[in-house]
């Protein structure tokens, strides 16, 4: 034992501990604030997850709001796929062509089915605007996909080309093929009526 | 720190964040005097210092009570160190605020009083024990405070007798280096 433990020196006087003199009511008060702050940081921990929560959240929908015109985009496409099958449905009726053989379509690649169908309007002979007629209608189906311009160009085909033209041919399109058959079939009741 | 008293103040660390406000009371009441005292030491027995320092003190430790690492140390001395920047800092803005007074009222000064030397060598004993590094200070709180002998200090540090004696010695020397500098 080197240092007793309560053995005075010359600092004892200043180091040695002061008297307890507690502030009345100091002890409570900061447990009240103490407590309170606890509750606070609770609160705030809990506020601030919620917060964390709710953002997330939000990220989701406005990200799944953003996403969803693209979805509806490409679901629209495949629709289309249905309607040309329904359509293409032939209905074969087997009418021996008289006459002269059919003459193979010719190549119409560098004109348009406009340029083809102004050709048509403007030509002297029946047979050539009945030609031009038929590739303007084969340049709107196969070139642009427009159905209605080539229908028509069809039926103006089927007009100046006469009772020849309705008969059917291996190079017809679905739609020339359609149109000649209810073409045909119109002749035909419109025979057997005035019969 | 034995492995059950981490535990334990572990499990009470957990509770009073979890949100049990009598694992809280009971915490605080079993540290409350003697943080007081150490503060009230830390202080140089001034009141208003001593308070104002408690409770700040208290509040700093629930704000940083979730980093608080019973692996690291027990819940007092993690709260006495957080007790002694407490006092560093109130000691500054008291010296700040004492120096602003007297230089506007230089010419009303008034021969001291026995009150007025008592507070003043108070602020010069807590000044000073600021000044000190923290391992001169807690082997002088263990001398003074809590009024252990050498062979105690040296059992709990871990160190022979000899070597808490030299640094009780050095301790003893930088304090009263610093209690003369304070003016």
């Amino acid at each position: 034992m080197t240092d007793p433990p309560n053995e005075p020196d010359d600092l004892s006087e200043l180091l040695s501990p002061p008297h307890p003199a507690e502030s009345p009511g100091l002890r409570a008060a900061i447990l009240r604030r103490t407590q309170r702050r606890l509750a606070f940081t609770r609160w705030a921990l809990r506020a601030a997850q919620a917060a964390g929560i709710a953002a997330i959240f939000a990220v989701g929908v406005v990200v799944g709001v953003w996403q969803t015109p693209r979805e509806r985009e490409t679901v629209l496409v495949p629709t289309l796929v249905p309607q040309r099958e329904v359509v293409t449905v032939p209905v074969p009726v087997l009418v021996p062509a008289p006459g002269p053989s059919t003459q193979p379509a010719s190549p119409t690649v560098a004109r348009t089915a406009k340029s083809l169908e102004l050709d048509a309007e403007q030509a002297d002979d029946v047979a050539t605007a009945a030609k031009l007629y038929r590739q303007a209608g084969d340049a709107y189906l196969d070139g642009e996909q427009d159905y209605a311009n080539a229908a028509r160009c069809y039926r103006l085909f089927l007009v100046r080309g006469g009772a020849p033209a309705l008969s059917p041919e291996p190079s017809d399109s679905w739609l020339l093929t359609s149109l000649k058959n209810a073409a045909f079939k119109e002749t035909i009741h419109a025979t057997s009526n005035n019969g | 720190m034995s492995e059950g008293d981490t535990w334990r103040e572990r499990t009470t660390r957990d509770a009073v964040l979890a949100g049990d406000a009598e694992a809280w009371r009971q915490w605080y009441d079993a540290h409350f005097d003697r943080l007081a005292a150490y503060i009230a030491w830390r202080c140089g027995g001034l009141r208003d210092l001593t308070d104002d320092v408690l409770q700040e003190t208290w509040l700093v430790v629930v704000r940083r009570l979730r980093s608080f690492d019973p692996a690291r140390g027990t819940f007092f001395n993690w709260i006495c160190g957080i007790a002694s920047n407490t006092a560093r800092t109130a000691l500054r803005a008291r010296t700040r605020q004492k120096t602003r007074t007297r230089s506007l009222g230089a010419c009303d000064d008034r021969p001291t009083a026995d009150a007025t030397a008592a507070i003043e060598k108070a602020e010069r004993v807590a000044a000073a024990l600021a000044a000190l590094p923290d391992h001169y200070e807690a082997v002088l709180r263990a001398k003074y405070l809590d009024r252990q002998s050498v062979d105690e200090i040296a059992a709990a540090r871990g160190d022979s007798p000899k070597a808490i004696e030299s640094l009780l010695s050095r301790a003893r020397q930088a304090f009263r280096e610093a209690y003369e500098k304070t003016p």
